[in-house]
Order: C-alpha cells, then structure tokens, then sequence
C-alpha cells in the first residue's frame, strides 16, 4: 500500500513539473483562447510582395504583440512584423508581406495564423505563441518578378581587399589570419549565394593559375538557409576543372570566431606537388600533385574577398581582422619576412573595405558598412 | 501407365511452379548468401536510403523490382572490385521524387530512378546510383576508378572497406543535412575511410552530386571557370551523425569528357 502511495506522489510530481514546463506564461502552447473571428481582410499586390490581411478579434488579454505567420507541417515559413495591441478589441486588420525571400511557391495554398505573444523578441517563433488562430488558407497568388527582386538583395560582383606582391622564383606563402565571420548578403532568407573568404594565394603572374588556403562563410542558396563556416584549400591549374576541399563546417577544428591561426601554402615546383597547412600540424596536410605546376609563382597575395557587394568583408572597425607574420619563401631558401609598403596594399573600394600597413609584414582589413 | 502419365504431369507442374517462384521472387539458390530473397533486399535498400521515412514515397508506387544482377561498369574508386564481375542485388525505385524537410516549400523537379546495389553475401551496401535520364547534360561523368584513385589519393580520401551498418544515419539523413532538390544526378557511398583531424577511419557517407549550381571559386578568375568544372561535389558526411564534413571537387571528371556535353 505504502509503495503505491510512493508512486502516486511520483506521477503527480511529474505531472507538477510537466505542467511548469509547459504552461508557462509567454511559452504557453498555442490556442485559440482570446482571439477569435479571424478572417481574410483582403490583398494587395506589389511588384516584389504580396501584403496578405487579416482580420481579427480579442477578448480581454492585456497588452500583447500580435504578428501574422503562414505554417506548413508545424513550421513558420513566413511571418509578418508584430504590433502592440491591448486586449477587448474588435475586427483590427494586420498583415503580412509575402515576398520572394520566403521562397513560397506561386499558385500553392498556405495556412495563414494570427499569433499573440507578451515578448516582442519571440515574433515569429511559433513555440513562444501563448495564442494563435486560424487557419485561413489561402492561394499565393502573385507573380512578382523574381530576376528583378532577386537584384534588390544582392548585387553580385567579386570585391577584394588585399596585399599583393611581385616575386620571382616564389614557392611559399604563409600568414597569422585572426577569425573574423561576417554576414552573407542573402542570410537566412535570400536567394542568392554569397561568400566572405580570407586566404593566403600564391599566383602564376598573368595566368589564371594558383593555390590557397583560409578560411570562410558561405551559404549556397539550393543548399541551405544558414551560412556554414569552414577552411579550405584551393588549386587552380591550367585546366577547366579546380581542385579544392572544404573542410570541418561541424568539427572541432573549424576556425572559430576571433581565433588566430597559421596558415601556409607550399608548392615544391621540382615534383609538381602542393602542400596545405593549418597552425603547422602535419596531420591537417594535404598534397596535391599538378602536372602544371613544375615552375614557381610569381605573386603573393593575402587577401579579403566577397562574391556579392553587399556580403561581408572580414573584420570590422572595432575588431580588425588582423593579418600578422605574413612570410614568404622563394625557391631554394627559407621563409622570410616580408617588407610591406603602401603599394602593396588595395582596396577596392576605400570607403568600403579599409586596409591599414600595422607594421612591415602586418596589416589590418575591414568591413566599413557590415551588415547589421 | 495412366498413373506414369498423371506422376509426370505433377512433377512438369511442380518443376514449373519452382521455376515461376524463383523468376517472380528472384529467390537466391546460393547457400553463401545471407541476403536470399528480394523481400530481404527491399528492405536493407530501404534501411540504407532511409526512404521509408520519406513523404511521398511508398513501396506500392515506388518499388520496382529487386533482382539478381551483374555488372561490369561500376567506376567507385579503391572498391570496384568488390562490385564489378559479382552476382550483387539490384534495387529499383522508380518515380522517386525527393522531399527533404530541410527544404518544406521545394519540390523535386525530377522523377528518379534510384538503384540500390547490395552485397548479397553480407548485405553491406555497394553503391546507390540515381543516373539522370534527361537530355540536358550539362555535366561531366564519374571519372574512371584509376583516374580517381589517383586525385584522392593525395588528400588521404582512400575508401577502405565498405561499412557494416550499426544505427548509422541513412543517404536521406545525409541529404536532409545538408543536400539539394537542384540536382541532376546523384550516387552515393557508404564506406570506411580516414577522415578528422587525426585521420582515424571512420563510416562515411560520401555523395556525387552532379548537374548542380555552378560553385564558387574563390579568387579573380574564378567565374571564369567554365560551367561543367564548377556543377558538381562531392559531400563527406559522417555516417553516424550525416553531418557534413567536407565537399571536395575530388575526384574530378575527365575534361576529355566534355564529348558527351549536350548543353
């Protein structure tokens, strides 16, 4: 009998807890209590979105942030901006604009919900929702323009901000490359693809021909939503096809913000072969063996580049993306320092992307206007 | 002499019924074989795709045929002796259109034929190939097993032994991680290979996907790169999470194959 009784108190305990989880305040589980009598309200058509109205009701509730979402299988496609509105109100219109970036599908029926929530900071998350109501389907109807949407995200057009250096017999480069991720144009909710980069590249002057190494963001828009970050190396010979591996976007080794590493490109120009290295550990070597490579580079370049206008270039005016230790090597001889001068530095645009000379084998690059 | 008559009847009858059950069941007769008749083939193909947790996809309208087969062109690198020359299970899915809730609002252009190639001896899987059967070729071929040998062999991507499975992540957990609708062909590995930062061999997921976006070379000149070196990769997941662990343009096609380019 004591046993029993044991685990009684047990099962209700755990249906105390349970119920602390679940039914508390802002993070209620949705339902209908409060709002009611939703209805369309109406849409207007734009030349890059649809603004989708609805009509709604709400008992007394206090004041409470209210926001439109469309869902599929329990998950938010879209939502609209929340409004404040205090409770014991009648027929009020929000909306929602549907737009391109939703990546919603013309001619489709979606379900269109209104949400109330206490917390500005949780519109748009479906599980924080203390109320919501609907469905109202309805049929994504417009036909916007997606190339000419497409163009007001991001304007595609590589952007550079780099030291660069002419020398003859080169066959090593290396540099001290401080993390700094930035933002892709396209995050979250583009459609378009968009990388930031920081490399150390040993170049064939006049030929499109190279190696590097570094590290980067990147989102590839068919692929996922998010940006994943990682380092890489890259061959580029005289043929159509590079080679190049992108390496660690989940392991333990990935660069991780504010981080300082080594990296160092070598080619051995007598057996064709290229090697990469990360913070000098051999085991993260690779070699690559090019018939086209039986001959030194002759450039040197560092550098910060971006596939879009609008991406972020590394580093920040509070937080620089610092670039130290930057050495070379010519055939036959050892690493050296560089000695870095004003030329050997270009930007762009300056008023965009700031580089800055720190000492004669350092330098500091910069985004002037990252993204938010 | 009737009963002679009518005993020959039953034993031509029941030769027939034999031989009608193994065309239909594709039942094997060798006693090596774990992997004996098609219904057990069905179901490790459907183990090692994951499809059965696909939406929209059911055996009803997707199962094609499993069967006994031979073939002789498979390219896998470091592996393809284990393939080639070897009666090995074939299974067809037809129609298959992939639907991955990684991507809720997209819908899979192409209607895929997918085979799935088993080891009937252990029941490992050999290969999954989903060819692309439009006329838009606009990407090169899985190079040659020597050719690509050699290009993985530098960066230590040696396919060791095909992978006994253990709970691990299914190709369509891999393709949920981190894949794409936007692809014209597909095939895929699940094999042992060195991988990480201390290259311990690990079970790994390695997928070709090929006709895709072009990618994004890094430095001036990359756009340059003509469109068939840029629309394909291969992704490295790890077979227990399916988490990606890198993509590679390794091993590259042959660019004598531009031959079969159409677009």
């Amino acid at each position: 009998m004591k046993k029993r009784h044991i685990e009684y108190t047990l099962i209700c305990l755990v249906f105390m807890v349970l119920s602390i989880l679940f039914f508390n305040g802002c993070d209620d589980k949705p339902s209908a209590s409060g709002l009611h009598n939703v209805s369309h309200a109406g849409t207007e058509l734009d030349d890059c979105y649809e603004r989708v109205k609805l009509r709604f009701s709400e008992s007394n509730q206090g004041t409470r942030v209210y926001w439109i979402g469309i869902e599929k299988n329990s998950k938010i496609l879209a939502h609209g901006e929340g409004i404040w509105l205090t409770g014991g109100f009648s027929n009020v219109v929000h909306y929602i604009d549907v737009n391109y970036t939703h990546n919603l599908i013309f001619g489709n029926k979606y379900d269109y919900y209104v949400y109330a929530c206490s917390n500005k900071n949780k519109v748009g998350n479906i599980g924080a929702a203390s109320s919501r109501a609907g469905p109202i389907p309805l049929q994504l109807s417009s036909q916007w323009n997606y190339s000419d949407c497409y163009k007001t995200c991001c304007t595609e057009g590589r952007k550079y901000t780099q030291l660069q250096n002419d020398i003859s017999g080169l066959n090593g480069l290396e540099a001290r490359i401080k993390t700094r991720y930035g933002k892709v144009c396209s995050e979250g909710v583009g459609p378009d693809d968009g990388f930031g980069v920081v490399n150390c590249s040993l170049k064939k002057t006049n030929q499109p021909m190279w190696g590097q190494i570094g590290y980067g963001y990147e989102r590839y828009h068919d692929w996922v939503i998010q940006t994943i970050y990682y380092w890489y190396w890259e061959v580029k010979e005289s043929g159509p096809i590079p080679r190049y591996r992108y390496e660690d976007f989940c392991c333990p080794l990935l660069p991780l913000e504010g981080d300082v590493h080594l990296y160092r490109c070598e080619l051995d120009e007598t057996n064709g072969l290229w090697k990469f290295f990360m913070d000098d550990t051999i085991n993260w070597v690779d070699t690559v063996y090019s018939a086209d490579w039986f001959v030194t580079a002759g450039l040197a370049v560092i550098s910060g580049e971006i596939l879009n206008f609008e991406d972020d270039m590394a580093g920040t005016f509070s937080d620089k993306c610092h670039i130290t230790d930057c050495r070379y090597r010519i055939s036959g001889q050892g690493f050296q320092n560089f000695y870095l001068q004003s030329n050997h530095f270009v930007s762009d645009d300056l008023n965009e992307w700031g580089i800055q000379r720190v000492s004669g084998n350092a330098f500091n690059i910069w985004d002037k206007n990252p993204q938010p | 002499m009737l009963k002679v008559k009518m005993s020959l009847l039953v034993l031509i009858f029941l030769l027939g019924m034999l031989f009608l059950r193994k065309v239909a069941f594709s039942q094997s007769d060798d006693i090596n074989f774990t992997v004996k008749s098609s219904e057990e083939a069905l179901d490790l193909a459907l183990k090692y795709t994951g499809f059965g947790e696909m939406e929209g996809f059911s055996i009803e309208n997707n199962f094609d045929k499993a069967e006994l087969a031979v073939i002789n062109d498979d390219k896998t690198p470091f592996l393809h002796d284990r393939i080639n020359g070897r009666k090995i299970w074939r299974v067809t899915f037809k129609d298959v259109k992939l639907s991955l809730p990684s991507h809720p609002d997209e819908v899979d252009e192409y209607s895929r034929v997918f085979k799935i190639f088993l080891d009937p001896g252990n029941g490992q899987l050999l290969k999954i190939t989903a060819p692309y059967l439009g006329k838009e070729i606009d990407f090169l071929p899985e190079p040659g097993a020597e050719r690509a040998e050699s290009e993985l062999s530098g960066s230590k991507d040696v396919y060791q032994d095909f992978v006994e499975w253990d709970n691990h992540a299914s190709f369509y957990d891999a393709l949920n991680s981190y894949g794409t609708l936007k692809v014209k062909e597909i095939s895929a590995s699940l094999v042992k290979m060195p991988a990480g930062a201390d290259k311990d061999v690990v079970d790994v997921w390695s997928i070709t996907f090929r006709g895709i976006s072009p990618r994004h070379i890094k430095g001036r000149g990359g756009d340059s790169v003509p469109v068939y070196g840029r629309n394909f990769v291969r992704n490295v997941y790890n077979a227990k999470s399916g988490k990606l662990m890198h993509w590679t343009s390794m091993p590259r096609p042959d660019p004598k194959d531009t031959v079969y380019l159409n677009r």
